[in-house]
């Protein structure tokens, strides 16, 4: 999912997306927001990789991307869901957008719920090490 | 054993009053100043005063547009940075001028404050449109750092050229960290 850098969301979307997936907030009500499939793809793109970037910020060699990926609907399931009788490799949302934009869009919604419910975690384990008090070292 | 000078006095003594004569001493410029210069923009005037106040330890010029501060670097060198608190669309002459001879710009991002993080993210848009010098976003809360620097003393790339940096306005360290990022962000441009 990572990959060409999000050049098509303005600054200041940038701005106030990454501050809501910090804050672990849903994202998926700015799909609607979008009537262009080209700026949903590049929205999915950005909340990846920030999410990748808050996670191993927060975690460090602790992290894997396979934490953020278990949060989503697998896409078997999600192909059953939605009577797709499609191979399963087909179903990636940024490339069906184009084929079949309004469950592409609905799949990308999925995503950035879970992506968003992952990096408020991060943050918050992050915020909460931060005011742990620290052991004193020994002499 | 401590070491002692000829006349018995404690070396480490000397040196301690060397360092704090050096501290007391008065700056004198010989020559002209060397400066590198800052741009912080903010969506309102107590924000950019704060930021200044706590990095530079006073703000030398309070106009109702236009903030300046100054931090020495020592002898002959400072850091000057202009303050704009402007709302949405900010003065473009104005903006040119300054754009042109900084190093790169600091966005205050009030963090929890919407309609001031509103303004912020339309100063961004515009700033994003206009200018493609290094810009920090510093991410600031009334509760604290929101990115803490344990986890995020780097920020967090929002795309070429822009990063977000948590800061705590209170923490002078804080700021210059967030500076050394804007700093490194201007190199790597050099660099490539």
């Amino acid at each position: 999912m990572a990959g060409k850098p999000s050049t098509q969301l303005s600054l200041g979307l940038r701005l106030r997306v990454f501050h809501d997936l910090s804050e672990g907030r849903p994202l998926s009500s700015l799909v609607d927001s979008m009537p262009d499939d080209e700026e949903v793809v590049a929205l999915q793109r950005f909340v990846w990789d920030r999410t990748v970037e808050l996670g191993l910020g927060s975690l460090g060699d602790r992290f894997s991307r396979r934490d953020i990926t278990a949060r989503m609907v697998p896409t078997r399931e999600y192909l059953r869901q939605n009577n797709c009788t499609r191979k399963i490799y087909t179903c990636k949302a940024t490339q069906c957008i184009r084929i079949h934009p309004e469950c592409a869009r609905r799949k990308i919604k999925g995503q950035l719920d879970a992506m968003a419910e992952a990096a408020g975690e991060y943050v918050r384990l992050a915020r909460s090490r931060a005011k742990a008090p620290r052991r004193p070292r020994l002499p | 054993m401590a070491e002692a000078s000829e006349t018995g006095v404690s070396v480490r003594a000397l040196r301690r009053q060397e360092v704090g004569a050096a501290s007391r001493r008065a700056v004198e410029y010989s020559g002209p100043l060397r400066l590198a210069e800052v741009l912080a923009l903010s969506p309102d005037a107590p924000s950019v005063e704060h930021f200044i106040r706590s990095l530079c330890g006073k703000v030398d010029l309070a106009a109702p547009e236009l903030l300046l501060g100054r931090m020495e670097l020592g002898r002959e060198r400072a850091l000057q940075v202009y303050g704009l608190p402007v709302q949405n669309s900010p003065d473009a002459l104005v903006l040119d001028l300054l754009i042109a001879r900084v190093v790169g710009t600091v966005l205050l991002y009030p963090w929890d404050v919407p309609f001031l993080r509103e303004r912020a993210e339309a100063v961004a848009d515009w700033y994003g449109e206009n200018y493609d010098a290094p810009l920090v976003a510093l991410a600031f809360s009334s509760r604290g750092n929101p990115l803490p620097s344990e986890a995020y003393a780097e920020g967090v790339s929002l795309g070429p050229g822009v990063r977000v940096v948590g800061v705590d306005l209170d923490q002078p360290a804080s700021l210059k960290r967030a500076l050394s990022v804007l700093i490194d962000m201007a190199l790597e441009r050099v660099a490539r």
